[in-house]
């Protein structure tokens, strides 16, 4: 897209922008430049940004609305992130160079900025510092879906020593205090968790009223709720 | 020059955020590094250290901890070999905000900021190798958390079962090595949900008496953990 005079629409995006962790560490002149490349669009609801299997040859900016980004998993679609305002969408793609993984929909009426991909990276290439914050931005993120993962993992290990703690009670409701048959390295081993898998599977389970006691032992506030936690599947 | 050996300097390029990098650039990037074996259990950080550099685990594992008031461990990420760990902390100056300690038998390679970020900022082009890095890790990261949440109880069932049937078998006898109770906590369902799933896996020709379990067609069984799970 060829640069055009700088608007009042610009100005405005431009306060928006600054404000947003990725674009935080871009000069405002650096912006003003990004900006004048740029297109901003209200797009109804269900209007499609990009689609899996495609290049994504913008990098969006979503300024208000809302937008789906899915997936397939097996087969099935599957709803990754709902995104809502100033969120950058399609960077992934944009950085990897690769068709997109992820589908963006939009859910509601949408004002979104269309930054031209080929433009960014142009302008990137030859500025370091902006390099740096955005190698610092996606680093970031990475480490955010790390601990999402480690945290969806969880959530059935978690289930599993509950399960496990239900077994060693005949109570089916109340207060309950339960006795560990053996030292936690050997019933990590029993559950097939590592040893720090059970530590924090405790620590997710004191958030449920399942509290540590020294001596090899937990007290449960409410067993009911606990049988709740474990059968839950999501 | 690299203080790294030539197989450690391969080890290192298994790293999702240097796939894409050559090899001479990589050598140039890790030229101020270097390989520490721990023999034991030791402190690497502590939450507060200037991030000063990062580091590549080779072998071994590394936790990095909160500590809670009471003066306990909470572990916060576990990472086991070949990964990055800390690079955030050296694209924006700062301080480590967690503490981090390797297991008996980990190798690291210690990868000091400045001799890194020095290589970066003279070849541009490196820079953008390096974001395409940490966008296809990040794809990756996407598509398991996709997985992760689709997967239903059945399918973690038929997962666990498909372990047990050999490759290149229609059919399969098998007893299952453990109590259903222990089972159904072994792969993170509730007991009531796994004689649900058992049932529900008739229709691809899983047969369940007790503890033995007749698989009848191991390719409906793999369709069915790839594609049926609702």
């Amino acid at each position: 897209m060829p640069e055009r005079a700088f608007s009042r629409l610009d100005e405005d995006n431009l306060l928006e922008l600054q404000v947003m962790p990725f674009f935080s560490r871009f000069a405002p002149n650096d912006l003003q430049t990004l900006l004048a490349h740029s297109q901003t669009d209200a797009y109804p609801a269900d209007h499609l940004l990009f689609e899996r299997g495609n290049p994504v040859t913008n990098l969006y900016v979503l300024l208000d609305g809302q937008v789906e980004l899915s997936t397939e998993a097996d087969g099935h679609p599957c709803v990754v992130d709902i995104c809502r305002q100033n969120t950058i969408l399609g960077d992934v793609s944009v950085f990897s160079h690769d068709p997109s993984d992820l589908t963006a929909r939009t859910l509601l009426p949408s004002r979104i900025i269309a930054i031209p991909a080929s433009y960014l990276l142009h302008l990137l290439e030859s500025r370091f510092d902006m390099q740096l914050h955005v190698l610092s931005v996606l680093s970031l993120r990475l480490r955010n879906q790390v601990k999402q993962i480690a945290e969806l993992k969880l959530k059935t290990t978690a289930q599993r020593l509950g399960i496990y703690l239900l077994s060693l009670t005949d109570q089916t409701s109340g207060k309950v205090r339960i006795d560990f048959p053996h030292d936690k390295k050997r019933i990590a081993d029993e559950l097939g968790m590592q040893p720090e898998s059970l530590s924090r599977s405790l620590g997710k389970l004191a958030r449920i009223g399942v509290d540590s006691l020294p001596g090899n032992s937990v007290a449960i506030a409410d067993i009911g709720h606990l049988r709740q936690f474990c059968i839950a599947d999501d | 020059m690299s203080g790294l050996s030539p197989s450690d300097l391969d080890l290192a390029s298994k790293a999702p955020l240097f796939s894409g990098v050559e090899r001479a650039d990589l050598a140039a990037l890790l030229s101020g590094s270097n390989t520490v074996s721990y023999a034991r259990q030791t402190l690497i950080f502590s939450q507060g250290d200037k991030a000063d550099r990062f580091f590549i685990i080779l072998d071994g594992q590394v936790n990095l901890y909160a500590m809670t008031k009471t003066g306990q461990q909470s572990i916060i990420e576990v990472f086991s070999a070949v990964t990055t760990f800390a690079e955030a902390a050296i694209f924006s100056p700062g301080e480590f905000p967690l503490n981090c300690e390797v297991l008996g038998g980990t190798r690291l390679i210690h990868v000091p900021a400045p001799s890194f970020l020095k290589h970066l900022s003279q070849n541009p082009h490196l820079a953008m190798i390096l974001l395409k890095g940490l966008a296809r890790w990040q794809a990756r990261m996407t598509e398991e958390i996709a997985q992760i949440k689709s997967r239903s109880p059945a399918q973690r069932l038929a997962s666990f079962l498909l372990t047990f049937a050999p490759e290149n078998t229609k059919q399969a006898r098998l007893r299952l090595p453990l109590t259903k109770v222990t089972l159904a906590s072994r792969i993170g369902i509730a007991p009531e949900s796994l004689s649900r799933a058992l049932a529900r896996m008739k229709s691809v020709g899983v047969e369940s008496r007790g503890r033995d379990i007749i698989i009848t067609d191991r390719e409906a069984l793999r369709r069915f953990l790839h594609e049926g799970g609702n």
